[in-house]
């Protein structure tokens, strides 16, 4: 267990870190319900208008609310040095961006997933959908961390990053959006979702073995110790 | 050493390519001038107009080889963007930096004529078809690499990172085109095909293939004048560029 | 502009897909063509210059 331990750390140190600014993790929660209210105000508000299009709504709403959290990914650990520590150590760069993603996944992935039932509930999402709704989503952020890695990796650098980052991770985030609101519109429309979830997944599964090893290279670029 | 070879390493010195450039750009230039004047006469004037759509099948000469060279070049540019990250070779850096602009205008000229040819067609400007939609996500990817490499203030960290993108950018094409397929027969059964049968009649044929071949020929012209003045500027102090510029005139 | 399009038929479309294509062809050429004159000028400017110092 010792092979594991920096990457331990390193995952426990994101999870203390993020706990002590307990303010800012409930932020993308608030910008979440934030962007729910103008949908439901612009939509009318009725139930007849709100249920057929809550799904994606929630789909959106999650990948943006994820992807402001990208650009405090690395900053922290560029500023302070620890990026460089890291590139000059002896650890995998590959091991540590699996252990960032992790904590990135658990604190905002989960946390948006878990906080779904209250949008679903602003949205009049019809009751059946919700189980789909959140398996989707707990796959699809996982996927949109390992995409969200990549991009925060790439500008971890640049001295401002917001519309570029979104540049980067928008046109990626697209398949995971397809397949994850298909799930849930497949049981909208009686069938079974097992295809796009499953589909999903693989998506996952790819970007979980790419993500980290190019953001890792994407990390080696700005430094002085080239690989 | 195989020649082929030899010729490969040579292009890769500054000095080397920046003579080659010079010397076979016009060529490029002028045979891809002379064949798109063809293939538009052969489009335009010549070929029959199409029994179900018109006269304005015709964009199909400007849409469909714009259409594959928007492809065409995010691959070479990846291709480029590999070897500059591989094997850090500075001449793939300023090629994969500069087929970025070019495929972009590529993409943008498919998507612009596709909305002209989709009014007449489908009587819509913007219909959600799969192979749209995917170009349009390919024009982001490319405004992507032109975005970050740009952001940084070093060259060459900047066409670097940009790199990687683009090699995400090419694992990503494929799913992406998938992903939008599947959404748009689960959303709209089957795909309105803008081409009809591929069953196509020769005299309509032969100006898209000598369009496709000039395209070709425009973006290795387009590709050599770009690289040759990001070459020229990286390089603007160096005695071999002054002799080559001064003595060019 | 787009009624106008659409008044002249097909070929009006067909115009309009040949005009955008001219100007994002040249929007595309110009720049580095543009930048490799400019530099091009100033370096023979330079050495002209050189030169005559060194006739002087």
């Amino acid at each position: 267990m010792t092979a594991l331990r920096p990457y331990q750390a390193l995952l426990a140190r994101d999870l203390r870190l993020a706990f002590r600014r307990r303010a800012d993790l409930l932020l993308p929660l608030g910008f979440a319900v934030l962007v729910v209210l103008l949908f439901g105000i612009a939509l009318g508000g009725t139930p007849e208008r709100l249920a057929p299009v809550s799904a994606p709504v929630i789909w959106v709403t999650v990948l943006l609310a994820g992807f402001l959290s990208l650009d405090g990914l690395f900053r922290p650990d560029v500023d302070d040095g620890t990026l460089d520590q890291w590139l000059a150590g002896p650890t995998s760069i590959v091991g540590l961006m699996y252990a960032k993603a992790l904590a990135h996944w658990l604190l905002y992935g989960v946390g948006l997933t878990l906080s779904t039932p209250l949008l679903a509930m602003l949205l009049n999402l019809p009751v059946d959908l919700l189980p789909v709704m959140l398996a989707a989503l707990a796959i699809g952020t996982l996927g949109a961390t390992q995409i969200g890695i990549i991009a925060a990796a790439l500008t971890a650098r640049l001295r401002r990053s917001g519309i570029l980052l979104a540049l980067i991770v928008m046109p990626l985030y697209l398949p995971l959006l397809i397949f994850g609101s298909g799930a849930v519109d497949a049981v909208r429309l009686g069938e079974s979702p097992k295809g796009a979830l499953l589909l999903l997944a693989a998506q996952t599964v790819l970007l979980l073995t790419l993500a980290p090893p190019a953001a890792a290279a994407a990390l080696r670029i700005g430094s002085d110790n080239p690989p | 050493m195989n020649p082929v070879w030899r010729w490969f390493h040579q292009l890769g010195s500054p000095p080397y390519f920046y003579r080659f450039a010079t010397r076979w750009m016009p060529w490029f230039g002028i045979s891809a001038l002379l064949l798109t004047v063809i293939g538009m006469y052969l489009g335009f004037v010549e070929a029959p107009a199409d029994y179900l759509q018109g006269d304005s099948f015709r964009i199909m000469y400007i849409h469909v080889p714009a259409a594959w060279m928007s492809m065409f070049i995010y691959g070479v540019m990846a291709l480029n963007g590999a070897i500059a990250l591989i094997w850090r070779i500075k001449l793939s850096e300023l090629l994969f930096l500069s087929c970025a602009p070019i495929g972009a205008m590529f993409t943008a000229i498919t998507l612009i004529t596709g909305m002209f040819w989709g009014k007449p067609t489908w009587g819509a400007y913007w219909v959600w078809d799969a192979r749209l939609t995917s170009e349009l996500v390919l024009l982001f990817l490319y405004f992507g690499v032109i975005g970050l490499a740009s952001a940084y203030d070093d060259l060459r960290q900047g066409a670097r990172a940009a790199a990687v993108l683009a090699l995400v950018g090419v694992v990503n094409v494929p799913i992406i085109h998938f992903s939008v397929k599947w959404w748009n027969t689960l959303h709209q059964g089957e795909t309105v095909r803008i081409m009809g049968k591929s069953s196509i009649d020769s005299s309509m044929l032969w100006p898209l293939l000598i369009m496709a071949l000039a395209t070709k020929l425009y973006f290795v012209f387009a590709l050599l004048l770009r690289t040759r003045s990001a070459l020229a500027e990286q390089e603007r102090g160096k005695q071999w560029l002054r002799e080559a510029m001064v003595e060019a005139a | 502009m787009l009624a106008f399009l659409e008044a002249h038929g097909h070929w009006g479309y067909i115009y309009a897909s040949l005009a955008v294509t001219v100007v994002l062809v040249l929007a595309d050429l110009l720049p580095p063509w543009l930048r490799q004159r400019k530099l091009q000028n100033d370096l023979r400017a330079r050495a002209r210059r050189e030169q005559h110092r060194s006739e002087s």
